[in-house]
């Protein structure tokens, strides 16, 4: 937990980081803008909140460790790592899926959840690659899927092509990723959104401080996902 | 001349395992020092100690919350058995052992360290050294107030300053849950909502329509201290009768009470707390420490753990961590190593070892060494020892040789 009245926010480098900013903006937080590629690191003395840049899969062991008070990180970490830390508020941003997916060769261009049980694995069982091992364990066992779990650290959508796995379970945005390596979504295990996430102990002993904070990001979210719609409809 | 590892390749020395440490001087002495302020506390109250055996056969009891986290061992016979995972397990195995036939109700306390497995590579210590006190054989509210009193009060002799306790009731959520209309399902996402500390997915469960609105905001309210008395009258008087409604009353009397204690603006109401240990079946609690990013205690009810001829028994209680509690201790006391180094010179040893002798039975610490090598070398490791005075003992008696400059002895906490 940080100094008394000062308040610690951990974001999350890379994808979040861009709409996480502009929604802490929109609760009236500036103290994100500061950061970038070199300062990780930024302080609002006024306000006395300090946000500091983390890796995505660092940002829970940050507000765990109470080196944080509070975090932004996506669903799909938490899912992962199952931290003991408060979830507070699905912030809408970042909004993606966590699915199986498989090549089009295999699983054909109708491929639906069923056709896990079907996909060809050479007789030892379907290798999943995957950023996520433990979802994935999870998830074959749920569907009673004989299978490996292979874990790599990025780029998984070119493990079926190298022949290093049969299926990944990734996330997809847009689903230009699989498309272009030849892959196809078998099934949806989670929709993903990032999270507002806070250490249990500074959530109590910090409430008055945090309360308005997470009120603030609370409506800037709804105002997003309102926008949202609009723009949809 | 310092300590230094030996240099023996065909030696290893054993290596300490992840989530273990070893406790140096101050640090043990810390604990110590702590540790005799809680049981300070505790005996004040009239807890007597016991101590369990570190080793269980049925550490599974319950509903398996121990599962994957236990240090399993084999006895001789190649018998299972772990270490102890927690202090109230082995509580309720003295209850029905060795403290079978006192009378009631039973005040015990423990100071023991426990063992719990856990993540690799997430700095989590695998053994904790906990302090914990238990009352069998009481089950009104006054018994629940008295260990959460207990455990505050003791928080203080041991010099922590700033902290919260937050109390919960495990029959107002599950009492609630099981009013008309909350599904199986609901209730199950409900649990492991809470469970997770999950607010998102309980806010979904909790105002998507499929449950009432007063458990929404019963709930949610996660982090509210809410201490205030009216707050926690209508809280009896919105809920439906039955288990919910029982349970708030049992709260009510227990906050009351705590008012009382002088613990008012230190404990609040908080329905968030369920602690996830399966046994727990009334009031339970959690204490939160400023500095220390988990809770530093909680514990509570546990009727039916603890049987008496077969019947259960009421019984409640609490544990510390005292080795999360070490870093926010203040005022640790710390004293200096030695108050004297008695240095002998040719052979006048029985002399001065009757002069340290007396000096340890007036409570000063003394070491006693014959005066080996340059005067002023000893004197250097001396003020690094963090010894306070000197005394050289020879032919012309003894005298006192200053072992370092004022600063030097500030510097090293000695006063």
């Amino acid at each position: 937990m940080t100094g008394n009245d000062w308040v610690t926010v951990a974001l999350p480098k890379g994808r979040l980081l861009e709409p996480t900013e502009a929604l802490l903006a929109r609760a009236g937080l500036e103290v994100a803008a500061g950061l970038g590629d070199r300062t990780m690191l930024a302080e609002d003395p006024a306000r006395r909140v300090r946000a500091v840049l983390a890796r995505p899969a660092d940002v829970p062991t940050y507000v765990e460790e109470g080196a944080a008070d509070l975090g932004v990180v996506g669903k799909d970490v938490l899912m992962e790592q199952e931290p003991a830390i408060l979830e507070v508020l699905d912030l809408g941003v970042g909004a993606c899926r966590m699915v199986l997916a498989a090549p089009l060769a295999t699983a054909g261009e109708k491929a639906s959840p069923d056709t896990a049980r079907w996909l060809p694995s050479a007789g030892r069982g379907l290798r999943v690659a995957t950023c996520y091992p433990r979802v994935t364990e999870a998830y074959l066992r749920r569907r009673g899927l004989p299978g490996a779990v292979i874990r790599l650290s990025g780029n998984v959508e070119l493990a079926p092509r190298a022949g290093l796995a049969d299926a990944v379970v990734d996330l997809v945005a847009t689903g230009r990723t699989l498309a272009a390596n030849g892959l196809v979504e078998v099934e949806e295990i989670a929709a993903v959104t990032a999270r507002l996430v806070a250490n249990p102990v500074s959530f109590r002993l910090k409430h008055g401080r945090l309360a308005p904070l997470v009120q603030a990001l609370r409506q800037a979210a709804a105002a997003g996902r309102k926008e949202k719609r609009r723009a949809l409809a | 001349m310092v300590l230094a590892r030996a240099d023996t390749p065909d030696l290893p020395l054993a290596s300490l395992p992840e989530g273990f440490r070893d406790y140096a001087p101050g640090l043990a002495e810390a604990k110590r020092r702590v540790e005799d302020r809680l049981l300070g506390e505790f005996r004040a109250w009239g807890y007597r100690e016991v101590l369990p055996a570190t080793l269980e056969t049925r550490p599974d009891v319950g509903d398996g919350q121990w599962d994957g986290r236990l240090f399993r061992v084999v006895g001789g016979g190649g018998q299972n058995l772990a270490l102890r995972p927690d202090l109230t397990l082995a509580v309720a195995r003295m209850a029905g052992g060795s403290l079978a036939g006192w009378p009631l109700p039973v005040r015990i306390c423990i100071l023991a360290n426990v063992f719990r497995d856990a993540p690799a590579h997430r700095g989590r210590a695998r053994e904790v050294f906990q302090a914990g006190a238990e009352l069998i054989g009481a089950g009104e509210p006054w018994a629940d107030a008295e260990v959460i009193a207990l455990a505050a009060s003791s928080l203080r002799a041991a010099g922590v300053r700033r902290f919260r306790v937050g109390v919960g009731h495990v029959g107002l959520v599950s009492g609630a849950l099981e009013a008309e209309g909350v599904s199986r399902a609901v209730r199950e996402e409900v649990w492991r909502a809470l469970r997770r500390g999950d607010l998102v997915a309980l806010d979904r469960v909790l105002t998507g329509g499929a449950a009432p609105s007063w458990l929404a905001d019963l709930l949610l309210g996660a982090g509210r201290f809410r201490s205030d008395p009216a707050w926690i009258g209508g809280l009896v008087d919105r809920l439906p009768p039955g288990r919910a409604r029982a349970a708030a009353a049992d709260l009510k009397a227990v906050v009351e009470l705590l008012g009382g204690w002088g613990l008012g603006g230190q404990v609040a109401v908080d329905p968030g707390v369920t602690r996830d240990l399966g046994y727990y079946s009334g009031p339970v609690f959690e204490i939160y420490a400023e500095g220390v990013p988990t809770p530093v205690g909680g514990g509570g009810r546990y009727d039916g753990l603890v049987a008496l001829d077969g019947r259960p028994l009421p019984a409640t209680g609490f544990a510390l961590g005292v080795t999360e509690l070490l870093p926010v201790v203040e005022d640790n006391g710390a004293a200096p190593a030695l108050d004297y180094l008695v240095l002998v010179e040719g052979g006048r040893h029985a002399t001065a070892a009757r002069l340290a002798q007396s000096l340890r039975r007036r409570g000063f610490r003394v070491a006693l060494e014959p005066l080996v090598g340059a005067l002023e070398e000893r004197l250097e490791r001396a003020s690094a020892q963090g010894v306070r005075r000197v005394l050289v003992y020879g032919t012309g008696g003894y005298r006192e040789v200053t072992p370092a400059s004022a600063e030097r002895a500030a510097a090293w906490g000695i006063h």
